[in-house]
């Protein structure tokens, strides 16, 4: 029964995910005219975009998948498609450490959760940051994009379409292109609600991995496994609360979870790639395979090779942001500001 | 109880001669100093000279010769005494040349069934013994053993503990909210560990105190020593269960690669 239960959330997860992308493409051209309002002109001011976005929706993989049905209403053009998704990851960073910050706030247990959330954002930034300047150069090059489009797909196009038209026929009818967009956003995040009630139970699962809290796994074995349960989970937030029940009392070492997140922070782009395929813009999917590649490409080196200063920094980095109450609120109020003078000042 | 002694002639044999000079008394031992074939053959008076300093210090010493390289001589006469600790001086092999050739000291941490001290260059009296505990089942006897060591060194014994565990959010936005299992490593078990270490420490006699760290093992393992200037440095030697060897990190060779002090890995008694 359990499995009818996922496999259902599963086909509905994905169903809601492709019907609110048709839904946020029919009212896309309201909010291409408030981009230009609030000024998204260029990459950067893309990333602040894509930054706030998943501070809104408290997470990032919407974001994402805005930003490609943005590119596909000519909303947006690829560069500022791509620094809104690396906006995205960095946004999703700072929610995981603005829950941690309340946690800890509400459990009166200063920076043990927080720890989590600074280590996650400058993870994500350390990786997308390097990852969204080397994309946008090969972006420049006509050769790569057109090397990597995608052709063919049409028979999934008609499927997709013969399923979503009576769904989008109803959108279709509301008058308010801004309220269409608005419900498009809320069927995402719904849609990624239901997807999490397709993951198995790991609770009972083999005690190889219920070990995350006492014993150290080399961090390629960890960064491995980060990478495929976020294949699962398609998102960071979800693959940190999956390790909760394989740990005693919801500790992890930080040692096995840096190289975790750094697997995450890869396959977190496999919902972003399915939905490159449903949008039908041709930029689509190489936006997004050289966006993950490129982080892929600085992820690698740094789990393989240099491991361990990179741990050292992190842990140094984030203990340092999580030190006092002040610091902390300090902290959160900067990453807070920085979107917005990414979005309005640069 | 045997000792096993292996020296070079190099400025690293010299620690190890240093360092067994201090421990050996300590322990009431009998030193079996062992070297190979070749470095015996192209310094000859060498290894007799190394064995009348440590007779003069009052130590029972005979000497046993082995072909090449170090880690096989070391193995082959491990294997055939009876001996509780072998001291190893590390090689002194630059990163490069370690990447080709692999480490002495975790070669032979790794394939000896004794406990090893990897003689790095020691104080002149071993007086301030570090004891890094994990909070698991073989606390107690990593620390019973320091005890040992630092009642006959006249030492102080300060005991480390270091918290790698950090706290999960147990719901972050889009997820359910998932509980934890109160599992053999529980923080319970933790602190029934660490209360067994405070009542031996105290029934002990000997100086000490307990030091609890927050972060990365190794780093903070590190940061104690510089800042506690500590002479040894005591870590036990147990392979973690539940996870197959290879996925696992190996923790006490990157202590051994980094530590600056002589450490003196404990290896449990056979069951």
């Amino acid at each position: 029964m359990n499995v009818v239960k996922r496999l259902v959330a599963l086909f509905a997860g994905i169903y809601l995910i492709i019907l609110a992308i048709g839904t946020l493409g029919k009212g896309a051209s309201a909010v291409g005219s408030l981009l230009q309002t609030l000024g998204v002109d260029g990459p950067t001011s893309a990333v602040g975009l894509g930054w706030i976005g998943a501070m809104i929706l408290m997470s990032g993989s919407p974001v994402a998948s805005i930003a490609l049905t943005l590119l596909d209403q000519g909303a947006l053009d690829r560069f500022e498609s791509m620094g809104m998704i690396c906006g995205s990851r960095l946004g999703s960073g700072f929610v995981i450490l603005f829950v941690g910050f309340l946690h800890d706030h509400r459990a009166r247990q200063h920076g043990k959760t927080a720890y989590i959330g600074a280590a996650a954002f400058f993870i994500a930034a350390v990786l997308c940051v390097p990852a969204l300047l080397v994309g946008e150069w090969l972006l420049r090059d006509p050769a790569v994009i057109e090397r990597l489009r995608m052709t063919g797909g049409s028979n999934i196009d008609s499927i997709v379409d013969v399923m979503m038209r009576p769904a989008l026929l109803l959108v279709g009818q509301i008058p308010w292109p801004l309220l269409v967009f608005v419900l498009g956003v809320t069927m995402l995040l719904v849609a990624f609600k239901v997807l999490d009630h397709a993951l198995p139970d790991v609770s009972g699962t083999s005690p190889r991995f219920t070990a995350v809290s006492s014993v150290l796994f080399r961090p390629p074995v960890m960064f491995l496994v980060g990478m495929i349960v976020t294949t699962l989970t398609l998102s960071v937030s979800v693959s940190i609360t999956v390790l909760v029940p394989l740990t005693a009392k919801g500790y992890v070492r930080r040692e096995n979870l840096f190289p975790y997140i750094m697997g995450a922070n890869i396959t977190t782009f496999v919902d972003t790639l399915f939905v490159s395929f449903i949008v039908k813009h041709a930029d689509a999917f190489p936006v997004v395979l050289i966006f993950m590649l490129c982080v892929a490409a600085f992820a690698v080196p740094l789990v393989f090779i240099a491991f361990g200063p990179f741990q050292h920094g992190l842990d140094r980095l984030s203990s340092v942001c999580v030190r006092d109450p002040r610091r902390l609120l300090g902290f959160v109020l900067f990453l807070f500001a920085t979107p917005l003078v990414l979005l309005f000042a640069i | 109880m045997d000792i096993l002694l292996y020296v070079d002639p190099s400025v690293r044999g010299e620690w190890a001669l240093a360092a067994a000079a201090q421990l050996v008394p300590a322990l009431r031992a009998r030193v079996t100093l062992l070297a190979t074939n070749e470095d015996v053959a192209a310094h000859p008076r060498w290894i007799d000279d190394a064995k009348a300093r440590l007779e003069a210090a009052g130590i029972v010493t005979r000497v046993a010769k082995r072909p090449g390289p170090a880690e096989r001589a070391v193995l082959a006469e491990s294997q055939s005494g009876t001996y509780a600790v072998s001291i190893v001086p590390p090689a002194g092999r630059r990163a490069i040349v370690r990447l080709f050739k692999g480490s002495r000291v975790a070669t032979v941490v790794r394939s000896v069934k004794t406990s090893v001290l990897v003689a790095r260059r020691p104080s002149a009296k071993f007086s301030r013994v570090l004891v890094a505990v994990a909070g698991g089942k073989h606390s107690a006897a990593t620390t019973l053993g320091a005890i040992e060591i630092a009642r006959g060194l006249g030492a102080r014994v300060t005991v480390i503990h270091i918290r790698a565990g950090v706290v999960l959010p147990d719901q972050l936005p889009l997820t359910e909210r998932r509980h934890a299992q109160a599992g053999p490593e529980s923080p319970t078990e933790e602190f029934d560990q660490h209360a067994r270490v405070r009542e031996l420490l105290a029934q002990s006699g000997v100086p000490h105190d307990i030091v609890v760290r927050d972060g990365l093992i190794v780093d903070e393992l590190l940061s104690e020593i510089e800042e506690g200037g500590h002479d040894l440095l005591i870590i036990g030697a147990h392979r973690p269960e539940g996870a197959p060897t290879w996925m696992l990190d190996d923790v006490t060779e990157r202590i051994l690669l980094r530590c600056p002090i002589p450490i003196l890995v404990l290896r449990p008694p056979e069951p």
